[in-house]
């Protein structure tokens, strides 16, 4: 498939069946007791599992 | 524990970013102020490792502590 027909699919300049991993860039990060508790100092890789709200769990 | 984690988080990401010099710099700033508070802890209740970190210059400090079994929490 040509780039052109790639981006008439709307897909962009991605290809089928390639992985892609976005470069993380530093721009902020947390402090150190909000860090632990998340998992993790960037912000942008702060994903939580979504709660369950049938068993009252909370994520933080 | 917080300080070694953001050290810890730090290093990984300079393993793909080496040349992400503001990231470095907080590494080595994050890493300083981590062994400061080592060295305050060990000066308090005694070395964290048994050998290679902390000396003994006097008496043999590691056997010192009590057992996990002897501590009242």
């Amino acid at each position: 498939m040509s780039p052109e027909e790639i981006k008439a699919q709307g897909m962009g300049y991605y290809r089928l069946a390639r992985a892609y991993v976005p470069w993380q860039q530093y721009t902020q990060r947390w402090g150190l007791e909000e860090g632990l508790k998340k998992g993790t100092i960037f912000p942008e890789l702060y994903r939580p599992y979504p709660p369950k709200p049938d068993r009252g769990e909370e994520n933080v | 524990m917080a300080l070694e984690f953001t050290c810890l988080d730090l290093n990984l990401y300079l393993d793909t970013h080496p040349e992400d010099y503001r990231a470095l710099s907080d590494f080595n700033q994050c890493a300083q102020q981590l062994a400061q508070a080592k060295k305050e802890y060990e000066s308090l209740y005694g070395p964290l490792l048994n050998y290679g970190q902390s000396p003994s210059p006097n008496a043999w400090r590691w056997v010192e502590d009590p057992w996990p079994w002897e501590t009242i929490f």
